[in-house]
């Protein structure tokens, strides 16, 4: 009797589907947390409100929104020490949220988002010393 | 003395053999043109050897059938003219064995009849074996120079200075690859180190191992930094951030 021939191609793709589908769910989660993260920080400190949330709350927070996630992130950055009295060195929130976009720009292996992570990363970094 | 008889003083035995040399060149050109990317890797490759043999036994047995009739050409009998007959019969096999002969209406189904469905079986199985082996040489070389270049990279950086440095492609092959390299880009359900792989593989058929190794070596002396170098370098400020968090 013929021992039949071993095929592999079924659990490669199989595990390549499942990879996948573990990155996008990561990128979502840390997206999700970002976004929650900045729906904090907008509720305790009111008067920002009106800014940025609606934007980010709009869209829907997937891979194809990294690097804009990532552009409002950088501005919020840039605008909150002159418009705000937010020390964002110092909140919560705002390192939660840098941290966590870091994060999903690392998941999505996506050149323009990890360029992204980086410049905000840098920024912040830049802030801090 | 005309032309014909120049070639009608020829032994027929040499005219086999320019049938299957005539008919092998046809295959060859055939095979070359559709695995333009590498034309002399076509020598190295027995698949190809064996595709190009099967053409020109295919040449050698239409102009064996073709002497047992009597074709006339400007009232010469062609068979008094092996070489001429012999170049036709190369030129023409593939046409004529790839060619039903007939064509039978059974149970509302065309149903073709003639030789061209075995000789046809038997082009697509080599032609699929020697397409196996260039893809396998092909994964083998480009696979480990495009593992550490972005999807991104490949298409804005890469692709183009491919095409500016090739000269003679044709609008409908530029056309071709950026359409595949817009859907592998857009793709949604393709990871990113396979986009890079596919990409690289797509840009290869048409310029080449060679010229896409000098490309990625030229670009990246000039700086252009590859995906995992920005990898490491956001993790390292990852650390540098948040080392002290614990983290999140």
């Amino acid at each position: 009797m013929s021992v039949p021939k071993r095929n592999f191609s079924g659990f490669l793709d199989g595990y390549r589907a499942q990879n996948i589908g573990t990155a996008n769910k990561s990128i979502e989660y840390h997206l999700h947390q970002v976004s929650s993260e900045l729906q904090s920080l907008f509720k305790e400190k009111g008067r920002l409100s009106n800014k940025y949330d609606n934007r980010f709350f709009q869209d829907q927070l997937s891979v194809d929104s990294l690097v804009v996630v990532g552009e409002v992130l950088k501005s919020l950055i840039l605008d909150m020490p002159t418009s705000t009295d937010v020390d964002i060195l110092k909140d919560e929130h705002v390192k939660k949220a840098i941290y966590h976009y870091i994060e999903s720009a690392e998941a999505s292996n996506n050149s323009a988002a990890i360029d992204s992570a980086i410049d905000i990363a840098e920024l912040f970094k830049t802030l801090s010393s | 003395m005309s032309w014909l008889n120049l070639f009608g003083a020829c032994t027929l035995d040499y005219a086999y053999f320019l049938a299957f040399f005539t008919g092998g060149l046809v295959a060859f050109s055939e095979i070359a043109s559709r695995y333009s990317d590498a034309p002399g890797a076509l020598f190295k490759n027995y698949a190809s050897w064996l595709y190009v043999s099967i053409n020109g036994l295919s040449a050698v047995l239409v102009y064996c059938l073709s002497s047992f009739v009597d074709l006339k050409v400007a009232e010469k009998n062609m068979n008094d003219h092996p070489y001429i007959l012999a170049i036709v019969s190369g030129v023409g096999a593939m046409a004529f064995l790839r060619s039903s002969i007939i064509n039978i209406k059974h149970n509302g189904h065309n149903v073709d009849a003639g030789l061209n469905k075995a000789i046809q079986q038997l082009l697509d199985w080599v032609d699929r074996m020697y397409d196996r082996q260039r893809s396998r040489e092909i994964v083998k070389r480009v696979g480990p120079l495009v593992k550490d270049l972005s999807p991104d990279f490949l298409a804005t950086s890469i692709l183009p200075s491919c095409m500016a440095a090739m000269e003679n492609l044709t609008q409908s092959e530029i056309s071709d690859v950026n359409n595949e390299t817009k859907r592998i880009i857009e793709s949604l359900t393709i990871e990113s180190q396979a986009k890079s792989f596919q990409l690289g593989f797509c840009i290869a058929r048409i310029t080449g191992f060679e010229l896409l190794q000098e490309v990625v070596t030229s670009l990246s002396a000039t700086g252009a930094v590859p995906l995992s170098t920005k990898l490491a370098a956001l993790r390292d400020l990852k650390l540098q951030l948040f080392q002290s968090r614990g983290d999140s």
